[in-house]
């Protein structure tokens, strides 16, 4: 193994309904504002991932081939909503690796035209055949940690005034409009305790991120190590329950090769899909004790100003929106922006250790398709 | 496929066991997911305490809302997700139910039903 990998370019369109338009397009703008913001060309480029949904197979050759691009390796990584994020781990292993120095991350996603509601698991599975959809899935979770811990429908909707509060200040999320409690609860229910403003809204849009090795960030002020990368996959539901074990185990494992704990991170951007999947995240990154994620939110951690750390400043999945294939990508671009001092108004004052979670699940059988962990230092 | 208010009648739910380590599964059960040896066809009398549930009242285009539940079945370790054949009211954790099985497109469909049905009023 050689040494470090770091993050020296981001770049990231606006997440909203683009109809008509394509990925390539998208994917492109995201491409030349990283490589831009890395004071890279194309030529430097050794490999590209590319991150994607939807779409079909070979996306990133046929996007990839009217480009300068074409021509260099590339890879197409599918992994649920964890897609983007998966690929910026394919990206991290060939930099470590001394495969490349230069490795391109592509996440794109168009689901103008593929869905007019919420998008869909696979059908095939037991529990979709129950009449399992994926608000369902997290209604489920939240309903077990009611029961189990106290939480109330109020502590879910917290998740999203903070996150709209967030987003407000992100001229690139889609939902920019502040929400009270009480529009939140009075929206229409979907699969109690989730309501309509709990759930993140489709959107379109790409990200990039450039990762490159320590002789190509040598001497590059703006990059942003990244010092770990970790995924894990999850097990069968029927047996693990919904104690949502390998989120613990996969940030663990990331806080680990990073040498931090959770009490070093400032900031983080996590997987809150639903609502109730943000107060999950709190307790199995280490933010919060067991049982304690939705009262710690009500006492003012996790938002802009509060006690730290600082989770979703973009205003998250909930108020950017949710092009799967590019949400890790806009996570990423998020937390390099905030490390590098950079965020202005949502700027979590002195970050300089974050966090990013991504859950990629359309196996409703499994706990998860993919739980994707990173951690960035400055 | 959901929703549509079938009444299926309680009998015993097919499970798959382990030949080997005895761990028990619903409908996929092939391979041990534990330890990868094979399984053999049991059944349970479908006793289960609920755990969670949702009413579903984001459907499909003409099916009326549902509730969704998972329950723990009795001394087999394993989780269970189906559809109530009440409503939502008085449902608790822990409440007993029962889970009864019957053909499905594919899948087998799943379905719970309070065991004491005056203890979810």
């Amino acid at each position: 193994m050689s040494g470090a990998a770091w993050i020296t370019g981001v770049g990231l369109t606006p997440f909203t309904r683009e109809p008509g338009s394509g990925e390539a397009p998208l994917a492109w703008s995201a491409v030349r504002a990283a490589l831009a913001d890395a004071a890279l060309e194309v030529a430097d480029v050794d490999v590209v991932f590319v991150a994607n949904v939807f779409a079909g197979p070979g996306l990133g050759q046929r996007i990839l081939a009217q480009t300068p691009l074409a021509g260099r390796p590339i890879v197409n990584v599918e992994n649920a909503c964890a897609s983007g994020t998966g690929a910026a781990l394919e990206a991290h292993a060939w930099v470590k690796a001394g495969m490349a120095d230069v490795a391109l991350v592509v996440g794109v996603e168009v689901l103008t035209g593929r869905f007019d509601g919420g998008m869909i698991p696979v059908g095939d599975d037991l529990y979709v055949a129950q009449g399992m959809n994926l608000p369902a899935l997290y209604a489920l979770k939240a309903r077990h940690h009611m029961e189990r811990h106290g939480t109330r429908p109020e502590h879910f909707a917290l998740v999203s005034v903070k996150n709209r509060a967030h987003g407000a200040a992100n001229p690139l999320a889609s939902s920019r409009e502040p929400v009270s409690v009480e529009d939140v609860l009075a929206s229409r229910s979907i699969a109690d305790p989730i309501t309509l403003l709990q759930c993140c809204r489709n959107a379109d849009g790409a990200g990039a991120v450039v990762v490159t090795s320590d002789a190509r960030a040598r001497g590059n002020r703006r990059a942003v190590r990244l010092a770990a990368s970790r995924l894990g996959s999850g097990r069968r539901r029927a047996e693990i329950g919904w104690d949502e074990p390998t989120i613990g185990d996969v940030s663990a494992a990331a806080y680990e090769a990073a040498g931090v704990g959770p009490g070093d991170v400032h900031v983080a951007e996590v997987h809150d899909s639903f609502a109730p999947a943000e107060i999950l995240a709190y307790e199995r990154l280490g933010f919060s004790d067991d049982g304690a994620g939705g009262f710690d939110l009500e006492r003012g951690r996790f938002r802009l100003g509060g006690p730290g750390p600082v989770v979703n400043p973009s205003g998250g999945l909930l108020a950017r929106g949710h092009p799967p294939g590019a949400t890790g990508a806009a996570q990423l671009f998020e937390i390099v922006t905030q490390l590098r001092g950079e965020a202005g108004p949502r700027q979590v004052d002195g970050a300089r250790v974050g966090l990013t979670l991504t859950l990629g699940g359309n196996v409703p059988q499994l706990e998860t398709n993919a739980c994707c962990v990173h951690v960035l230092t400055r | 496929m959901t929703g549509e208010g079938q009444a299926p009648a309680a009998g015993p739910v097919r499970l798959f066991e382990c030949v080997d380590c005895g761990r028990t599964y619903v409908a996929v059960g092939a391979v041990c997911a534990l330890c990868g040896r094979s399984t053999k066809e049991v059944t349970a009398d479908g006793r289960a305490r609920l755990t969670s549930w949702t009413t579903v009242s984001a459907t499909a285009p003409g099916v009326e809302p549902y509730v969704l539940g998972w329950a723990e079945v009795d001394d087999a370790g394993l989780g269970v997700m189906g559809q109530f054949i009440a409503d939502a009211s008085g449902l608790r954790a822990g409440l007993a139910v029962r889970v009864i099985q019957t053909a499905g497109d594919g899948w087998p469909r799943l379905w719970l039903e309070p065991l004491d049905a005056d203890a979810a009023r």
